[in-house]
């Protein structure tokens, strides 16, 4: 049976051994078989958010954004210069979903940064602002 | 026929002297004396003591009789002042009962009556409080439906309004005010 590590030492694990150049497939099924064998498998998305942790350490981010429609590229790289420039990384990787509900504007979730400037959300400050 | 009682007197002074005379036997006479003299002595000695004690007797026992009677009397006198007095008492006490129960029934009645008006008081005001909160539970829900209904359609009106040039400008607006 394998030792139980705590998530951020399986992160820092896994973040060293991709930045050595390690396969990510064969990384992603040692990951999975050691949650599997120590009954884990529930703290997945956990160990996700602290992968992502450890590799904005290294210089590498992901950014979560959710818009009502299409990123423009000339949007996707103000995005990445402004993600740059504020965690001092060196690479942005993008995640986007696009979710009409927003309406419009941008909600940017980073280790370090979170940005909730959607229509939807503008709409929900002004409704709890005006509820008695 | 006169003649014949003095002839029988004449005759009986001649028999015995004077005792003779008076038709009286001396003997006799002395005999009767010491009789009565020793019935006397008896009667003295044993009877009129004993009459005595019994007539002293009975009238100590009549006069204890009377005093028993006057001092019952006395006692059934005092007993009846006794007995007025206290029922003299009683009906002072009971008109002081009487007045003290409806002393108290005025104040209970006054009292009750008191604390029923205080009662309906209450019992408006909280009506009024409640149907003051009702009105302001009323007032905001209206409010909430208002405001909800107001979002709705903004929410409608700016899902087509807000197109994609409308959109990128706003993300860019967003994107330069935080930097």
């Amino acid at each position: 049976m394998a030792i139980r590590l705590s998530r951020r030492k399986v992160a820092q694990y896994f973040v060293k051994a991709i930045l050595a150049g390690k396969q990510t497939s064969q990384l992603l099924h040692e990951l999975a078989a050691y949650l599997l064998d120590t009954k884990r498998t529930k703290e997945l998305e956990l160990i996700t958010r602290d992968i992502e942790y450890v590799f904005s350490h290294h210089g590498v981010v992901v950014a979560d954004i959710v818009t009502a429609s299409e990123l423009t590229s000339a949007l996707r790289q103000a995005i990445s210069k402004l993600v740059r420039d504020r965690l001092d990384a060196k690479t942005v990787e993008l995640r986007a979903r696009v979710e009409p509900t927003v309406l419009g504007g941008i909600k940017l979730d980073v280790a370090g940064l979170r940005l909730d400037d959607t229509l939807s959300h503008r709409l929900t400050t002004l409704r709890a602002q005006h509820k008695i | 026929m006169q003649r014949s009682l003095i002839q029988f007197a004449a005759e009986s002074t001649t028999k015995g002297g004077v005792f003779g005379a008076l038709g009286i036997d001396w003997k006799t006479l002395v005999l009767q004396i010491v009789a009565f003299i020793i019935l006397v002595w008896l009667l003295g000695k044993y009877v009129y003591p004993w009459l005595i004690r019994s007539v002293d007797a009975r009238q100590a026992a009549i006069e204890a009789a009377a005093q028993a009677a006057r001092t019952a009397q006395a006692n059934a006198e005092e007993t009846e002042k006794k007995i007025a007095g206290l029922l003299h008492a009683a009906q002072s006490e009971a008109r002081d009962i009487i007045a003290t129960a409806k002393l108290e029934a005025s104040e209970a009645l006054a009292d009750a009556d008191d604390k029923a008006r205080a009662r309906g008081d209450q019992i408006i005001a909280d009506a009024q409080d409640q149907i003051a909160r009702d009105i302001a539970i009323a007032k905001q829900a209206l409010h909430d439906d208002t405001l909800s209904l107001v979002m709705l359609a903004t929410e409608k009106v700016l899902g087509k309004a807000v197109t994609k040039d409308i959109d990128n400008k706003v993300i860019t607006e967003s994107l330069k005010e935080v930097r």
